[in-house]
């Protein structure tokens, strides 16, 4: 999905959203957790469709808590916030399924929610999401610093996996070159999710 | 791998060569340096990342957006607006997994369920409130429609309530263009409503719409005048539609005559003050400017749904578009439709008038009332009936010809329908208990349930854990085995599909439809990769083993072999009678067809001249598989009996009873010592293959098994049917 030029350097995109009907920051944060949200949901278990209302659900909780200020910032992070809301719309979709079993197996649903109850609360799975989707979003805006095949070479190796063999036919480069061309666009990718995180976690928290 | 490497740059070099500030010389040999030791590899993407998780995280992130045909999207779409009350009355998905857990247990196995005292045939469709099933009523012995609540949407109360004033509100009309309600009732159960209609066969002006893009004006006149009627009828009622769109009126064969439907949220108009809570419902595209702006609709407001329709039909698009709700209704309630006549000059200027009037954003500049603007249409279509009839121009022959030959597409499709149901409803009278032995006590690995209709072909990419089911509704889906998650579902067909196979190199597949296309896709993308047509339904389907061809075999009789890089025929031979199946040996030699003559075929698969007519079995022949060896064949069908045949002399190696059932489904193991079946009585079972001895029976399907495949390794076997699930077997 494309993103918006601005960069995320704003007073706060919370404080954007409230204000009233700024769609592009509200753009902005469902390009932004969309994807966080749903893929969570997926990882829990949950198929598409359901993984794409429990998405819906989130973001209505948060288009209207936001005027209400029903997070406490001193409590956490906005995402910290974000992951429990999400995190309980799951185990709630699920327990729902399991009272009223929808006939596509409730052993499966059982398993799933077992799995919620585990130890192990999400927390590493949400972090995942969210760091993948800041990667994306930051190779989107980096993408056009690079020449078409360090990019390529990068893509083909860390994004889908391609054997560097493979992608010294395709390319003509050197494999010592790719190795040089993966690192380097890794090298600015790091620097911009590290900037685009500080710029997303000063914002949502104010 | 030089046996003499260099010394291994120090980490500062790595550093500058990654900054690009080595000298060119030095960075060459630091290049080829990288190029052998593994070591500094891993060094300089260390170095890069500062050693974070960067490289994990980036890892297949170009397989992280959900799926083209994900539900993430229309939802993304809905919320991308920041007034969200506009989307929070109204669920925009629901989610695809249809429950019919309200239903009562089937009094015959070829029936999905009972329901009262109406057995449920099939599912037709599901809409924002609910389903639509189809089910024949034992009291009055006839088909019906059965629209059910959606039981997420029954437990709300706001829902149930307009549920039930639909109902009451559609009951009280009777006319010719509306589609009559029968009754209203409450689930024995849990209270589930529930509303009989009459069962309209045809299809929708949706689904006329995106098949022919513009209609002729004879043609869109009629639609118009008889969708004046249906509403005038209502507006005497005091009833409003609110929400006339094209997939709310339904064309009957065999004239196409015009039926509206799904009053759903139609309400007598005294109770619309009552539930106004200043939302916007119903589908922006139709939608009047009264209603975008969250005005009380009226019943000129129809009338200017029914415009946009009527506009649609003559320029192949609506009036107004945009990439959101939101912009979607900023247009009808400030832009100008774009003239009418620019897009379709054929339109008579007379007709193109009417429409602008009847989408005047002003309800007063309208036409007032529905019934002036049915009489105006009855006069003009009159008219043009006249002196088209007089001279039959080539558009009205055209017309006709494409009408005859939609009517004659869903002519075969009811008819096979039907046919199949019978022949279910015939053999599956109560069988008693299946042979005991060797029944299985196993529990499928895993239960992936489609439930939008019955599951004809299951196919397990080589390549990843993926499973494709077929459904009967049209659409693919794509099962993750490791999440039992569907990763897509993809709408391949208008009807059912009759086989799914993946290319022997995975990654691609090829659909099978009862329309007669047959589709190539590739994993992940949502619109085929190429398109093979046939005149009738293609039942048989199966790839070459070098990935090269297709082979396809249709209801007419026809075999075929595709060239998949050029995409066209290279052989073709004709069987005397329809082709159920089809199977290639694993050196793409031979070509094993069978059908309804009870006869299995075998061909020169090049050059598809006939080799051998393999005879014996009493009844049509249902599913084949050849040996991994190339040597054997084994076919089943009607009769119940599994046959082996040897492909070089022809001759019956084998043949013993399977199933108390048709057999639907045969498969070889990929190492051939297997033989495993599934049949009408529900059964799977799993024969050692050159003894015919019953190695395991797997019961869990709850009506007849259509589909049996393993995977590559022949680790998993996997099972299909009527039930609309899948299940997966772990074999030993």
């Amino acid at each position: 999905m494309p993103v918006d030029d601005s960069p995320l350097t704003r007073a706060s995109l919370l404080v954007q959203i409230r204000d009233g009907n700024n769609q592009s920051a509200w753009r902005e944060f469902l390009a932004l957790y969309g994807p966080v949200v749903y893929g969570f949901a997926r990882r829990r278990g949950l198929q598409d469709a359901d993984a794409a209302d429990v998405m819906q659900d989130v973001m209505r909780s948060v288009s209207s808590a936001i005027g209400r200020l029903d997070y406490d910032p001193k409590q956490g992070t906005f995402r910290g916030w974000l992951f429990t809301v999400t995190r309980n719309k799951v185990f709630n979709f699920l327990s729902a399924r399991r009272v009223r079993p929808r006939g596509s197996g409730d052993t499966t649903t059982n398993r799933l929610l077992d799995m919620q109850s585990d130890d192990h609360d999400g927390d590493a799975e949400w972090e995942m999401e969210y760091q993948r989707r800041l990667a994306a979003l930051a190779m989107e805006r980096i993408k056009a610093e690079f020449q078409e095949k360090t990019w390529r070479a990068f893509w083909l190796t860390a994004v889908e996996g391609a054997a560097v063999t493979d992608v010294v036919a395709e390319l003509g480069l050197s494999a010592g070159a790719v190795y040089v061309a993966k690192s380097r666009v890794l090298a600015r990718l790091k620097d911009e999710v590290d900037a685009m995180r500080r710029q997303e976690e000063t914002a949502t928290e104010a | 791998m030089k046996t003499t490497t260099p010394p291994c740059p120090e980490p500062v070099e790595l550093e500058q060569l990654l900054a690009g500030s080595l000298s060119d010389g030095r960075q060459q040999e630091c290049m080829s340096h990288l190029e052998a030791c593994s070591c500094c590899q891993s060094k300089l993407e260390n170095i890069a990342t500062d050693g974070t998780n960067l490289p994990q995280v980036v890892q297949s992130l170009h397989q992280a957006e959900p799926a083209a045909t994900s539900a993430y999207w229309p939802v993304l779409e809905a919320l991308d607006t920041p007034s969200a009350q506009v989307v929070a009355s109204t669920p925009i998905v629901r989610s695809h997994n249809v429950s019919l857990s309200f239903l009562q247990p089937a009094t015959d196995t070829a029936y999905l369920g009972r329901l009262a005292h109406f057995d449920v045939m099939r599912i037709i469709g599901r809409g924002g409130m609910g389903l639509v099933l189809e089910a024949f009523d034992t009291r009055l012995q006839r088909n019906v429609a059965i629209k059910v609540l959606d039981p997420d949407l029954a437990s709300d109360e706001t829902a149930g309530q307009r549920f039930c004033r639909e109902a009451r509100a559609a009951a009280s009309i009777t006319h010719e263009n509306v589609v009559a309600v029968h009754q209203v009732e409450k689930a024995a159960g849990d209270g589930l409503p529930y509303l009989v209609m009459q069962l309209v066969a045809g299809e929708t002006l949706e689904q006329r719409l995106t098949s022919i893009k513009t209609l002729p004006v004879l043609e869109i006149v009629r639609i118009g005048m008889q969708a004046a009627h249906g509403l005038a009828a209502a507006h005497a009622q005091g009833l409003i539609h609110r929400d006339i769109k094209p997939s709310n009126i339904l064309l009957e064969p065999p004239h196409d005559r015009v039926l509206l439907t799904d009053f759903g949220l139609a309400r007598v108009s005294e109770d619309v003050k009552l539930t106004r809570t200043g939302f916007v419902t119903g589908t922006p595209l139709y939608m009047a400017p009264e209603q975008a702006l969250g005005a009380e609709a009226d019943p000129r407001s129809d009338l200017f749904s029914l415009g946009a329709i009527l506009y649609e039909m003559c320029a192949g698009q609506p009036p107004f578009n945009g990439n959101s709700t939101l912009a979607i209704m900023r247009q009808i309630a400030e832009a100008k439709h774009r003239p009418l006549r620019e897009l379709n000059p054929q339109v008579p200027e007379w007709l193109s008038e009417t429409i602008d009037r009847l989408l005047a954003k002003k309800a007063d500049d309208r036409f007032q009332s529905a019934i002036h603007l049915a009489e105006l249409l009855d006069f003009q279509w009159a008219l043009m009936k006249t002196t088209s009839d007089d001279v039959p121009t080539v558009c009205v022959i055209e017309k006709r010809k494409r009408t005859i030959r939609n009517r004659w597409i869903a002519a075969i499709g009811a008819v096979v329908f039907l046919g199949i149901g019978l022949l279910a409803g015939m053999a599956l009278v109560p069988y008693g208990t299946a042979s005991l032995e060797a029944i299985s006590t196993a529990e499928p690995m895993s239960v992936l349930t489609a439930n939008a209709g019955a599951v004809w072909s299951v196919a397990f990419d080589p390549s990843s854990p993926t499973v494709a089911m077929a459904v009967e509704d049209g659409t693919v889906r794509l099962w993750d085995l490791p999440t039992r998650s569907v990763t897509e579902t993809i709408n391949a067909h208008r009807g059912n599909i009759w086989s799914v196979q993946f290319a022997p190199s995975g990654d691609t597949f090829a659909t099978a439809g009862d329309e007669g296309a047959i589709h190539l896709w590739r994993l992940s993308q949502a619109t085929p990769q190429a398109t093979f047509e046939r005149p009738n339904a293609v039942r048989g389907l199966t790839f070459s083993h070098d990935g090269q061809r297709l082979f396809s075999g249709d209801r007419a009789g026809g075999v075929r072999v595709w060239s998949i890089e050029t995409m066209k025929p290279i052989a073709e031979a004709q069987s005397p009678s329809g082709v159920y199946a089809v199977a290639v040996s694993a050196n793409d030699k031979t070509l094993a067809t069978a059908g309804s003559d009870k006869v299995v075929r075998l061909w020169n698969a090049a050059t598809l001249s006939q080799r051998l007519l393999l005879e014996g079995h009493s009844g049509p022949v249902y599913s084949l598989s050849f040996h991994p060896d190339g040597k054997r064949l084994a076919s089943a069908g009607w009769d119940k009996t599994v046959r082996l045949w040897d492909v070089d002399s022809g001759g019956l190696v084998k043949s013993w009873h399977g199933h108390d059932g048709d057999i639907w489904g045969i498969a070889f193991s990929p190492d051939g010592s297997r033989l495993a079946t599934g049949g009408t009585d529900g059964a799977v079972k799993v024969w050692n293959a050159a003894t015919g001895e019953l190695i395991a029976t797997y019961l869990g399907h709850k009506t007849g098994v259509h589909t049996v495949a393993f995977n590559r390794d022949g680790s998993l076997l996997a099972s299909g049917g009527r039930d609309g699930s899948v299940r997966i077997w772990q074999q030993p």
